[in-house]
């Protein structure tokens, strides 16, 4: 499915403008992006939690040149399905 | 902990955007999250530009083990949700790091004796054009005495091959007695206990052929190392020796295949911590911790309870924790010998677990090294 797929179904089903659908795309990922970054959790209901986790450094195997390297902590976006999502995609 | 957004406030912000009244900006982010349920259903990834990507992988039924009861439970076949946030996103969240960089720690040992071969036959090939200038003017090897250590070895191998000439010996007797004086000033550096017998080896071996040079200066690092280990090896296993094996009573058991000591614990004893007991029962014929062939038959000491056969178990765990130092020394890799001294550490979180103030009390016997090592991983992992 296509952006461009979504926000005509979108629009006809809630009947709101493609224009509008085109924005509260947009409006409702910065938020997320935006809130996440900030140590904030989002909590969609039957959806799951979009977070920002650390990971700590490691020692791994650069698979090319196949040397050991020390790889620093990083953060990033993390996401965990809820269980009615998890059920939902295994029926 | 986190603040956490919640679902009226990103309805909020979506109305205060588009103008859209609460309620339809409400229906619509049900609706886009729905959509991507929907989506991920029929198809193997959903891809959001500019957030990231959704996907479904496929996990086969495992075994598993509840982690409350112990109980073995079947975890039945299924899809796993998998989410990737887009390039954008992972650099804006990662830019508090962004300045940190991979760092090479160890390179694979068969390119680094290629290189070391490689860069040996340019060295011979360079020596051959030198050796030939030398012959030339028989001033520069005084020269070249004054240059670095690594221009005497090269040297020294010129000379071998010339094999002639009364100024060309005087030359060696000279490179000789400088790579003498520099292994000296490393053996007083290096080790004061076995001071007298290094010294006297390279002497000999040095006055009679300079060829050797080379290996003997290498050679001292794992002499060092052996005797070390040898000297470590007696104190600890001791003491255990004679404390454990009178008073423990012990009953044959049949390895099954793929299980460990810890598996063996768990099933035996109802405690993973209580690993060491079974290893220190049978470290004479393995050695290691970590190897354990399946089919064979080993000793399991049968245990009252963890509170009277404390010493017993105290003492069992050291020597878990001395079979894993041991090996630290014996083996090469810097990489294998950190992961041996996790491990190393980790059985002294095991005793702590079973005896509260195991760590403090056995800090004597283990090395602040380690002590602090073991505390820190108990932290993370047991206290809240």
């Amino acid at each position: 499915m296509t952006k461009k797929e979504f926000v005509d179904n979108a629009s006809s089903e809630l009947k709101i403008t493609k224009k509008q659908c085109d924005e509260a795309i947009s409006a409702l990922l910065q938020g997320i992006i935006e809130a996440t970054d900030e140590n904030e959790r989002f909590a969609q209901p039957r959806f799951g939690i979009f977070k920002a986790a650390e990971r700590n450094e490691r020692i791994g195997i650069n698979p090319q040149d196949k040397n050991f390297y020390k790889y620093p902590k990083k953060r990033r976006m993390k996401f965990t399905p809820s269980k009615s999502f998890k059920e939902e995609i295994n029926v | 902990m986190s603040e956490i957004l919640s679902q009226k406030d990103l309805v909020k912000a979506v109305a205060e955007k588009t103008g859209l009244t609460q309620e339809k900006s409400k229906a619509f982010i049900e609706y886009f999250f729905d959509s991507i349920k929907k989506e991920l259903k029929n198809s193997d990834s959903v891809a959001i530009v500019g957030f990231g990507t959704f996907r479904k992988k496929w996990v086969e039924e495992a075994d598993g083990i509840n982690p409350s009861t112990l109980e073995k439970i079947k975890i039945p076949a299924h899809f796993k949700i998998l989410f990737k946030p887009s390039a954008n996103v992972a650099l804006l969240f990662n830019k508090k790091y962004e300045n940190l960089k991979p760092v090479l720690i160890e390179r694979k040992d068969d390119e680094n004796s290629v290189q070391i071969q490689n860069s040996d036959e340019e060295d011979d090939d360079e020596n051959e054009a030198e050796s030939q200038d030398a012959e030339n003017k028989a001033v520069e090897p005084e020269k070249l005495e004054s240059k670095t250590e690594v221009q005497e070895e090269k040297k020294s191998e010129e000379d071998d091959e010339k094999k002639s000439g009364a100024g060309k010996i005087i030359a060696i007797i000279v490179i000789v007695l400088v790579v003498l004086i520099i292994l000296i000033i490393l053996f007083a550096k290096g080790c004061s206990s076995s001071k007298s017998e290094s010294e006297k080896n390279p002497q000999k071996t040095e006055v009679a052929k300079p060829e050797v040079k080379k290996n003997v200066e290498t050679k001292p690092e794992p002499v060092q190392q052996v005797q070390k280990i040898q000297e470590e090896k007696p104190v600890p296993t001791n003491p255990v020796v004679t404390k454990t094996e009178p008073n423990f009573t012990f009953k044959d058991f049949k390895v099954p295949a793929g299980s460990d000591y810890h598996t063996i614990a768990v099933q035996e004893y109802k405690n993973r911590h209580l690993w060491p007991v079974i290893y220190n029962a049978n470290k004479d014929s393995s050695p290691n911790p970590d190897v354990l062939s399946s089919g064979a038959t080993i000793k399991v000491p049968e245990i009252k309870s963890v509170s009277e056969d404390a010493e017993n178990i105290k003492a069992a765990i050291i020597a878990a924790f001395n079979g894993y130092k041991n090996q630290i020394s014996a083996s090469n890799s810097d990489f294998e010998n950190s992961e041996k001294k996790r491990l190393a550490a980790g059985v002294l979180v095991s005793g702590e677990n079973l005896y509260p103030g195991f760590i403090d009390a056995n800090k004597s016997k283990t090395g602040s090294d380690y002590t602090e090592y073991a505390v820190e991983i108990f932290k993370r992992n047991y206290s809240r």
